[in-house]
């Protein structure tokens, strides 16, 4: 499965459209990365365990879409965008969407 | 007394995260240009499009994210820019860091990939970290696959 954001593989052709697919997932993360959290807000930089979640709950928000790809019969899914929304403080959505395509 | 014993302990947090916070911050600059001199071959765009000449033997999809966290003295910094207003320097250079450290990861990733070029990037910036100063930056963007010769 080919995943880009261009409108077009790059190098190849288009051949059929399949339509929208999409994948979400909503993560909550637990209470003891909040207290490193707040431990490593008095001196700065990265949320290691933040970044951890976040990569891994957007890596399965596009592995559901692939699926959704693949149920189609696509080979690429072109296009795709990404929002991350926050729901009640705590909790964040990933959602990852994009045409299903064949191409050539 | 206790209103000194809270004060003490919030000025002992401002120094800690002006001194501590100041060595991580310079730390991690001194590797952003290291590692940026690494991979400055790789081409990054915001453009869709592929010049003319060139062939492509494909694409596929490469993300770098980092969510970062301010510190006290930041923190402490920003509130008081807030009561005279003006730019933030503190949140400033924070958040040129991450999207500087979340674009090096995609670059590092598409270069994993053999690729040189790095189109229609991304960013996007999310408050989905804790309840305290922080962000999340996450870049994207299309890896080019070079055809091979």
């Amino acid at each position: 499965m080919i995943i880009v954001n261009t409108e077009t593989v790059p190098g190849k052709e288009t051949t059929a459209f399949h339509g929208l697919v999409q994948g979400n997932t909503i993560r909550a993360k637990h209470v003891g990365r909040d207290i490193g959290a707040a431990l490593k807000n008095l001196v700065g930089g990265e949320l290691k365990a933040y970044t951890e979640l976040l990569t891994e709950a957007r890596r399965d928000a596009v592995n559901r879409m692939i699926a959704q790809a693949e149920a189609l019969g696509a080979n690429a899914v072109v296009n795709v965008r990404f929002t991350t929304s926050s729901i009640a403080g705590g909790a964040a959505e990933l959602y990852a969407y994009g045409t299903a395509v064949t191409v050539a | 007394m206790d209103a000194l014993i809270g004060l003490a302990i919030t000025l002992g947090l401002i120094t800690l995260g002006f001194f501590v916070g100041r060595v991580l911050e310079g730390r991690h600059l001194a590797e952003l240009d290291q590692r940026e001199a690494a991979a400055a071959s790789v081409v990054v765009v915001d453009v869709k499009t592929l010049p003319a000449a060139m062939e492509a033997a494909g694409g596929t999809l490469v993300m770098g994210e980092v969510v970062i966290a301010s510190d006290y003295f930041k923190t402490f910094a920003a509130s008081l820019r807030n009561i005279v207003g003006g730019e933030v320097k503190s949140y400033q250079t924070m958040l040129s860091r991450a999207r500087r450290e979340a674009r090096l990861r995609m670059v590092e990733q598409a270069r994993a990939l053999g690729s040189e070029l790095v189109v229609n990037v991304r960013f996007e910036w999310s408050a989905v970290g804790p309840q305290l100063p922080s962000a999340e930056i996450f870049c994207y963007g299309t890896a080019i696959l070079p055809a091979r010769v």
